[in-house]
């Protein structure tokens, strides 16, 4: 297996993974806590506009992806905070949009679109230390956010209505949370694909919160359990040959799965 | 036989005691040898204080009314009747104190060899008032007759004495020119004094002392209106009490007529002291009440400020406020006043508005029509004042929090975003934790707890802020009956420390500790009073409403379908029938 690490393009793999792991694993806990895994979902796919953006402007997409999903969770937020539309019918019209808005951006633009598949089912095969780059800087972005409020997101998530009172500036807060899940999406894009970052956002935070009633401990334990998904998502594709993204999430489903058994084996034997 | 013989001897060694010490008390009298102190008793402690500062260390002074007792109404004691017998000077006010009238005749009888002297000699009574020592110059005139008093009975220290006691007058004439000067240019010089003590003071200094207290007994209804009536006519700000008595009914004149009461003890027995510290007192309120109804004049001429007064009662105003929602009226034209201190039940069936008025006084919701001020202020710089307790059900049961972090929360809006608690934070949130008794509970996940002490959890985290105002939503559903009493008996203990609005749609929820009840169903009915009418419960609940006399349903119960109205012996009181 070490042999492998020879490879350059291995080597970035797991580079990427580990840094995908840190973004995924503090912002998922903030996503699962706060109920917010639905217009997660609809950023990560409104994005998609981003990828067609950068198609049609020449760029590297992900110079499309990052302003593009901070606009589509700003514009999120607005809608669902501030005007009368149900959240959830806000959130699935942007959904749509988003991901329309991609696809016209696409054909607009002349030629191939070479590695379109890696952006919506993720290859992490193709990142290069560009993105490599962009994604450390993500990382510590997120982390240096988090860690200045922790205690205000803490407020938010638990009771967004009660720390507003207390004057807490919680609108603005939730803003800044839901740029930092874009800015997520923007790290774990070539690693899973816009179609199933969700996974990767929900299910290791789902499975620490089994497990931990800190949040503090959530993060760490969703942190690691990603890495390992990741590494042996990645390992196993290349044991099978099949796509790495699709693989990661597939072991990642199968740890919830049989956590959640575990955890319900333990209840029903007490 | 031997037994006997020991009782015989115990009596004897007894009886030689006894016999030694009459002859060693009868050897002594008249006899002052240089070392031995002149034995002074006198009625009360300022008449003390001018023995002492006449007689220094030739005297010793025992005083009969003791510091706080009502000379009026004292009576003496065998211990004092024996020091009285071992003294050689009694000195009396000899004005007419009730204590004096009724005990000096007796021990003038009683203890015949001894001197008397009546220190009122050569002072004009006004009035019959016996409180004449409360003058400087009264004062001097006394500490004269003491010091003639104690050369006669010890002549050779006659130039002693009288050097003190010119001293201490010369000191007397300095506080009567100290009290003129402070005196002077005050307008207003009348003043209420519960007990009519200070007329001689008054006298002296052009004041007019107007009493309370009606010949030793509590005013009547009468005289009570009167004296108000007098207050408000010559606008009088100070009411003088002394310690010794009750003072419930100067309370309720200095309310009437938003006067100021300042403790006064013509008792005391640092005479120059106390006196010079109440007309420093006198004087230092009435600059403060000239002050107050400068700012109170400047508010008045401010229209923005027309409220301004109202803030030190009123916590919470809403002016007809109306919130539609899709067409549909939430709430209709509310109109509520919630003072400091008041305990408001506001019921409601569900789906009535509760919540939502809540979350408009809150600022969480824009009302569509209508005003919302929380102490003066607009709800979203008002509601940092505001604890806020939400409605139970609302949060997941696993959320990864701890009940210190939940408490802590609380804290956040008092420093700015992205700074860490500070010890003042820590301490504040240990404390709320205390009073609600869950500090022990602290590490806990605050889904592990019962709903009870989940509730406790939140309001502590509402009391971190330290409001001024505490709004529960709904604070009893998950609270089991036995333990709401306990519940309860926290919002009393808070009660004296902010205003409370307790929402809820179970009338049975409303208890005997809730000082007034409005009706919420999107109109609100409420009578600033702790009555709920009829009607008014038939029209919040949108269906007849018969008031179970002792739990027993009577007629219409049939027809309350849709709302459970139940309503328990604690409201049956409160409900005025019709």
């Amino acid at each position: 297996m070490f042999e492998l690490l020879q490879y350059e393009f291995i080597r970035n793999a797991i580079l990427a993974v580990l840094l995908a792991s840190i973004a995924c694993g503090i912002i998922g806990v903030y996503v699962v806590v706060k109920r917010i895994v639905f217009i997660s979902g609809g950023i990560a796919h409104a994005s998609f506009g981003g990828v067609g953006l950068g198609y049609f402007l020449g760029v590297n997409p992900i110079w499309g992806i990052i302003p593009f999903s901070i606009l589509s969770a700003l514009v999120m937020g607005l809608v669902s905070k501030r005007s009368r539309i149900p959240e959830d019918t806000a959130i699935g019209i942007l959904w749509a949009l988003g991901v329309s808005l991609g696809i016209v951006f696409i054909g607009l633009s002349p030629g191939y679109a070479p590695d379109l598949f890696s952006y919506l089912f993720g290859n992490i095969l193709t990142v290069t230390s560009v993105d490599l780059i962009i994604m450390l800087i993500l990382d510590l972005v997120i982390i240096m956010v988090v860690f200045l409020f922790y205690k205000e997101f803490l407020a938010l998530s638990f009771d967004d209505e009660f720390a507003t009172v207390v004057g807490v500036p919680t609108i603005k807060l939730y803003f800044l949370l839901l740029c930092l899940i874009a800015l997520t999406i923007v790290v774990l894009m070539k690693v899973v694909g816009i179609i199933m970052i969700i996974a990767l956002l929900t299910i290791p935070a789902a499975i620490s919160k089994q497990y931990t009633s800190n949040l503090k401990k959530m993060i760490f334990i969703s942190i690691l359990l990603s890495a390992i998904f990741g590494l042996g998502g990645l390992w196993l594709s290349y044991q099978l040959n099949l796509a790495s993204g699709a693989t990661i999430v597939i072991v990642s489903g199968i740890g919830f799965i049989l956590s959640w058994f575990g955890k319900q084996g333990r209840i029903l034997q007490v | 036989m031997i037994k006997y013989k020991k009782y015989l001897i115990l009596i004897i060694i007894i009886a030689v005691f006894l016999f030694a010490g009459v002859t060693l008390k009868k050897a002594n009298p008249g006899l002052i040898s240089k070392e031995e102190k002149i034995g002074v008793v006198v009625s009360i402690l300022p008449l003390a204080e001018f023995v002492e500062q006449v007689g220094k260390d030739k005297v010793e002074v025992t005083v009969i009314v003791p510091p706080g007792a009502d000379p009026h109404l004292f009576e003496l004691t065998p211990v004092q009747l024996k020091k009285i017998s071992q003294a050689q000077l009694y000195v009396e006010v000899g004005s007419g104190l009730n204590f004096e009238l009724t005990w000096m005749d007796k021990i003038k009888l009683i203890y015949k060899d001894m001197l008397i002297c009546n220190s009122s000699i050569g002072i004009t009574l006004v009035d019959k008032d016996p409180h004449i020592w409360l003058s400087p110059r009264n004062a001097k005139t006394m500490v004269e007759n003491i010091s003639e008093a104690l050369i006669k009975i010890d002549p050779s220290s006659q130039k002693y004495f009288k050097k003190n006691s010119i001293e201490y007058i010369n000191k007397l004439d300095l506080l009567d020119q100290e009290i003129k000067a402070r005196l002077e240019g005050v307008k207003n010089r009348r003043f209420i004094s519960y007990h009519p003590s200070w007329g001689y003071l008054a006298k002296e200094y052009d004041l007019i002392q107007i009493a309370i207290e009606d010949e030793g007994k509590e005013p009547s209804a009468a005289s009570l209106t009167h004296i108000i009536d007098q207050a408000r006519a010559f606008n009088i700000s100070i009411i003088l009490v002394s310690p010794q008595y009750n003072i419930k009914s100067a309370e309720v004149v200095a309310k009437e007529v938003g006067a100021r009461i300042i403790k006064a003890d013509p008792l005391s027995m640092d005479y120059i002291n106390n006196l010079r510290k109440l007309v420093e007192e006198i004087i230092t309120v009435r600059r403060n009440i000239i002050g107050d109804e400068k700012i109170k004049i400047m508010n008045q001429e401010n229209k923005n400020n027309k409220n301004q007064e109202k803030i030190t009662q009123e916590v919470i105003n809403l002016q007809n406020v109306w919130l539609v929602y899709n067409n549909i009226n939430v709430l209709e034209d509310i109109n509520l006043a919630i003072y400091q201190h008041e305990f408001l039940g506001i019921i409601g069936p569900n789906g009535g508005g509760k919540t939502t008025l809540l979350k408009v006084i809150l600022g969480l919701i824009q009302p569509t029509k209508g005003e919302v001020n929380i102490l003066g202020m607009n709800p979203k710089e008002g509601r940092k004042y505001i604890g806020y307790v939400p409605q139970y059900c609302l949060f997941d049961r696993e959320f990864p929090i701890s009940v210190w972090e939940v408490v802590l929360t609380g804290r956040l809006g008092q420093r700015k975003c992205g700074k860490a608690y500070s010890k003042e934070d820590k301490q504040k949130a240990e404390q709320a934790l205390d009073m609600v008794g869950m500090i022990e509970s602290k590490g806990k996940q605050i889904g592990k707890l019962s709903g009870g002490q989940q509730q406790r959890v939140f309001i502590a985290r509402a009391l971190v802020t330290e409001p001024k105002i505490l709004l529960l939503d709904e604070p009893l559903a998950s609270i089991d009956t036995p333990l709401q009493a306990e519940f309860y008996e926290l919002l009393e203990r808070l009660k004296e420390k902010m205003a409370i609005v307790l929402v809820t749609h179970d009338l049975s929820a409303v208890s005997i500790y809730v000082n007034k009840i409005a009706c919420l169903n999107r109109r609100l009915f409420y009578h600033q009073s702790k009555e709920i009418r009829v009607e008014d419960l038939e029209a919040t609940y949108h269906c007849p409403v018969d008031l179970i006399a002792h739990g027993i349903p009577t007629g219409y119960s049939e027809n309350i379908n849709h709302t459970k109205v139940c309503i328990t012996l604690y409201e049956l009181k409160s409900v005025r029938k019709i």
